[in-house]
């Protein structure tokens, strides 16, 4: 009874991370203990996947329905305080100095840190001797592997440190200065560096390459010894010759943050500080953790750990993630940067204005408030008149709806549905269309999305990052498309129809293939099958003595890439429709048309293809509206290269959406904008074929 | 010259062979019927001629040329399908133009044909149609316009007349005769109504389970069928078989006389008003059918006793068949 009582009176702290392996086992075996050594509390932890962590923080929290404490890194500590989401939290004396500046915004610390994380030199001991110290040791190591080194070139979060080490960065006097003389020095370097390494390198490559004994050096973080099968050292990056100042990644650090909605806030930090003081000497240990507590480090099994130490020293020279707000929207200009200059389609002070323009388009004030009435008074007058024009209808039928009232029962259900779950979402699309979303707040800006958009008003019409570029190119992707998946559907169906009982086999390997198989594998296998370096494609090109060709470096190639990809993914569909249409069109036909004089071709042409296209058309504008806006391949295969020109609208959308400061309304206009392109298509298709398909 | 000339012609498919050994002359404007039960052969034959099916041994030749392994296309011959295989996304004038358009036939030429070939048939109303707007007897005519404005040497018609009903199809049966002698074309008639064959035809050939069992002139099959199974095909009722110890006799119905040696009793009497089909049983217990005209021999009924006599003969072997 007492038991049950007290756990009846226990309070609990619920806390959330996105921990993973060893560090997981680590971190909860630390709630476990504080949860033994406090029996008035209960830990609650849940774990939860990396990729929406952020998403669910921000809608939960303001709902009360979040965590009491949380691990995050502390990069969003600026906007989450904006936000009003996080409380602030005392940080006590013991943690690394970069650590506690990580966490401090505005005079204060909203987190206690845990842990951090920073990339270093990791170099094969049986391929080098011993790493080097300077740039200009760097430069000119001597190896018997491939690549003397191998790390993500074209990811700006890699680059970063040489660009400390020349004095430059993102930030410069608390504002974003990405055009600076220093940040031209340390491009420079990074692209004769990157002479000395693999094209195109993603992170699996430099994985691969590391373990087969292909890169003698590598740059990553401590997540990359979890994927390692070879002997490795590590060692702080080094420093820069025309300098003297050490490169310096960013830092990240994880700390428990404490949620200002949550009911037990001083508990919270209570827990807080425990974990980020009690528990480091076991997650140096178990979670393999880069604690911030320098005790920890006196510890004899940490410090035998040379691994832990050598990036123990790299914190050293570490600079703290900025955390402003502006800093999320550096990333995609100083990407696009990176991979303009690694292309070699740029020298970096092209590349680098281009980057500051871009980021000061996407960072650009809010449009200025609209009056709402206007709006307001017409939408009141469009309902009512709808409703009128409904309620008028509803009458003049009611003698009809009357008799077939139990069939409109029947139908009701599934109308309700979808009212809900189409037609809902879409009116609050639109609506959203009309506000402006900046850092959490929405302002109503009426039209002006639209007349932005339409009118070019942020980006000249030339611009890949214009409307209407992107709706040319769309097009173009959505014709080139169609057309090749109808011709090769067609063609295969033909092939195959007559003697397909016996060839059943290569046609359920055609169809199969490429369906069965998630679009998004297919689309993931295809771009690495691009790889100028490594990939399939150039390897064949290759064997049959053609130059590899740089797929994703210019736009027609880029495109083709997409294209290939899509149309594998697209001519199954066709192909089926058509042998479907095919076995209705009697044999007769066909014979008395040979027998009339008709070669194979004037068959097709004057008899087959007449003939299919009462099932083909369909199955054509049905395929023309998934293509205009399949996302998935152009997201996965080019990604928008080269510049985002290959973007279509939907994937640009996206971007506004997610990439460029959560930019909502602009994405809702888009995705308007989008609805009535293919609306206007189908009422034209409709009348260009005279049947009414849609 | 429209002449058509087929040479130990053999079709099998694989191992299973459908046409054993096939000979056969057709004369310039001659009409040839190829008649046979379902399934034995006919329609291969004819799709053999027109290209459509591959020769497995033997030659056929088209006038002077061999066209074995010439395409459809270019043995200048036209067909008419069972199913008429009207392309249905055209009208009436686009289906009679078409062979001729393929072949890049003059625009000029074009149209004067199919004018002439439409009133021909009488289809000139119907020019603008498509075909489900019309009825069987008129699609089997543009079927037939279609065949006629290629001026084809050699025409071949896949049981046309079989899916309409009994009163069109005698109607067009002489239709078809009248355009034969208007055409004065070469014609391979394929069908499995022995009333066609009979009055349609110059020459008959009669085919059984890919074998050919008899060609001639109707009255030739008629009166001096080749073995039992012409004899059993041609003319109806069929003819009477009774078996005897050493041969097969066959006797028509017509050619049972009404008062003779054999008494036989009626079983059945059938009036088809001016004459009636008796079916009698003789005393050796065997049925035979006769045929005869009522006004000769009055209203039979049931269970009469009466005697009949043969009139001619025909004697078959036993076990071939054949005609002795």
């Amino acid at each position: 009874m007492m038991l049950l009582l007290s756990i009846a009176a226990a309070t609990e702290l619920t806390v959330w991370h996105s921990y993973r392996g060893a560090e997981r086992a680590a971190f909860e075996a630390q709630l476990s203990r504080f949860d033994e050594e406090r029996p008035d509390l209960t830990i609650q932890p849940l774990a939860v996947p990396n990729d929406s962590y952020s998403t669910k923080l921000e809608s939960a929290i303001p709902r009360g329905n979040g965590p009491d404490a949380f691990v995050f890194a502390h990069e969003r500590v600026g906007d989450w305080k904006a936000k009003g989401l996080i409380a602030p939290v005392e940080v006590e004396e013991g943690h690394h100095p970069a650590t506690v500046s990580a966490v401090t915004w505005e005079d204060e610390t909203w987190a206690v840190p845990l842990a951090a994380k920073c990339l270093a030199l990791f170099y094969n001991p049986e391929l080098i001797a011993a790493p080097p110290e300077t740039t200009d040791q760097l430069l000119s190591v001597e190896t018997d592997a491939q690549f003397p080194i191998a790390w993500q070139a074209t990811d700006g979060y890699y680059n970063v440190a040489w660009l400390h080490g020349y004095g430059g960065g993102i930030f410069q006097d608390g504002r974003v200065q990405l055009d600076s003389p220093e940040n031209r020095e340390g491009m420079a370097f990074v692209m004769e560096l990157a002479q000395r390494g693999p094209q195109d390198p993603t992170g699996a490559l430099v994985t691969q390459l590391f373990n087969d004994g292909q890169a003698a050096m590598a740059i990553n973080g401590p997540w990359f010894i979890g994927e390692l099968n070879v002997p490795f050292e590590v060692a702080p990056l080094p420093t820069v010759s025309a300098t003297g100042q050490p490169a310096a990644p960013f830092l990240t650090v994880d700390g428990v943050f404490v949620s200002a909605h949550g009911t037990n806030q001083a508990l919270a930090q209570e827990l807080a500080g425990w974990l980020g003081r009690e528990g480091a000497e076991h997650r140096a240990l178990v979670g393999r953790q880069l604690v911030s507590w320098l005790d920890a480090y006196d510890n004899p099994e940490v410090a035998n750990d040379r691994v832990l130490n050598a990036f123990r020293d790299q914190l050293d020279s570490s600079v703290p993630m900025p955390t402003q707000p502006e800093m999320a929207a550096t990333w995609e200009p100083m990407a696009r940067a990176w991979r303009r200059v690694m292309r070699g389609a740029h020298e970096p002070d092209t590349a680098l204005a281009a980057a500051q323009t871009e980021f000061s388009i996407v960072t650009r004030p809010p449009p200025a408030e609209a009056n709402p009435v206007p709006y307001l008074v017409l939408m009141g007058l469009v309902a009512t008149g709808l409703l009128g024009w409904f309620a008028r209808a509803v009458y003049r039928a009611r003698r009809q709806i009357s008799a077939w009232r139990f069939a409109y029962a029947y139908v009701a259900p599934a109308s309700i549905a979808m009212t809900a779950l189409v037609v809902t979402p879409f009116v609050v699309g639109s609506a959203v269309s009309l506000f402006a979303h900046h850092q959490g707040d929405f302002t109503f800006v009426g039209l002006t999305h639209y007349a932005d958009i339409l009118f070019a008003r942020d980006w000249p019409v030339t611009s890949p990052q214009s409307f209407w570029y992107t709706l040319v190119v769309t097009v173009l992707w959505t014709v080139s498309n169609l057309a090749l998946h109808v011709t090769l559907g067609v063609a295969l169906a033909m092939l195959l129809r007559e003697p397909w009982v016996r060839l059943r086999g290569v046609f359920r390997v055609l169809l199969i293939l490429p369906w069965a198989i998630p679009n998004y594998i297919t689309a993931l296998i295809w771009k690495g099958m691009f790889h100028y370096q490594f990939g399939a494609i150039n390897g064949v090109l290759g064997w049959l003595g053609v130059e590899p060709v740089s797929w994703f470096g210019s736009f027609s190639t880029s495109f083709a890439a997409n294209l290939a990809t899509n149309t594998w993914l697209g001519f199954p569909f066709m192909m089926v429709v058509t042998l479907g249409a095919l076995q209705s069109i009697p044999r007769d036909l066909e014979q008395a048309a040979e027998v009339d004089g008709a070669s194979g071709w004037q068959r097709f042409r004057h008899i087959t293809l007449p003939l299919l296209k009462p099932a083909l058309l369909p199955a054509v504008v049905l395929g023309s509206v998934w293509t205009f806006n399949m996302f998935n391949i152009i997201y996965l295969v080019s990604g928008g290269e080269p510049d985002g020109s290959t973007e279509i609208l939907i994937s640009e959308a996206y971007r506004w959406a997610f990439t460029r400061q959560h930019q909502y309304g602009y994405a809702a206009a888009y995705a308007v904008l989008i609805f009535f392109v293919l609306l206007a298509y189908s009422r034209f298709g409709n009348r260009v074929t005279g049947q009414k398909v849609l | 010259m429209a002449t058509l000339k087929l040479n130990a012609l053999r079709k099998a498919y694989g191992d299973t062979q459908v046409l054993h050994r096939v000979d056969l002359d057709v004369a310039d404007g001659e009409f040839l019927v190829l008649v046979g039960p379902s399934g034995c052969g006919k329609s291969t034959l004819l799709r053999c001629i027109a290209g459509l099916e591959e020769i497995t041994a033997g030659d056929l030749h088209i006038g002077a040329r061999r066209v074995n392994d010439v395409a459809p296309r270019d043995r200048d011959v036209a067909m008419v399908f069972q199913s008429y295989a009207l392309y249905p996304h055209m009208t009436v004038r686009q289906n009679m133009e078409f062979g001729l358009k393929v072949r890049k036939t003059p625009p000029a030429e074009i149209r004067e044909r199919v004018t002439a070939a439409a009133e021909m048939l009488g289809l000139t109303p119907l020019l603008d149609r498509l075909p489900k707007a019309m009825s069987g007897g008129q699609r089997q005519r543009v079927a037939m316009g279609r065949a006629i404005v290629r001026r084809a040497s050699v025409f071949l018609f896949d049981e046309p007349l079989s899916n309409l009903d009994a009163a069109l199809r005698t109607q067009m049966r002489v239709e078809l005769k009248r355009l034969h002698r208007k055409l004065d074309a070469t014609i391979v008639y394929v069908t499995h109504d022995q009333v066609e064959a009979l009055t349609l035809a110059d020459r008959i050939l009669v085919l059984n389970a890919g074998v050919v069992q008899q060609v001639g002139t109707p009255q030739e099959l008629f009166d001096t069928p080749a073995n039992r199974f012409v004899a059993g095909f041609i003319g109806s009722p069929a003819m009477n078989f009774l078996e005897r110890d050493d041969h097969t006799l066959g006797v028509r119905p017509n050619d049972v006389l009404f008062g003779g040696e054999l008494s036989a009793r009626v079983d059945v009497v059938e009036h088809l008003g001016w004459e009636c089909h008796v079916h009698l049983s003789l005393s050796s217990g065997e049925s035979i059918t006769a045929r005869w005209e009522t006004a000769e021999v009055g209203r039979l009924v049931a269970g009469q006793e009466l005697t009949v006599g043969w009139g001619t003969t025909h004697r078959f072997e036993r076990e071939t068949g054949a005609r002795l």
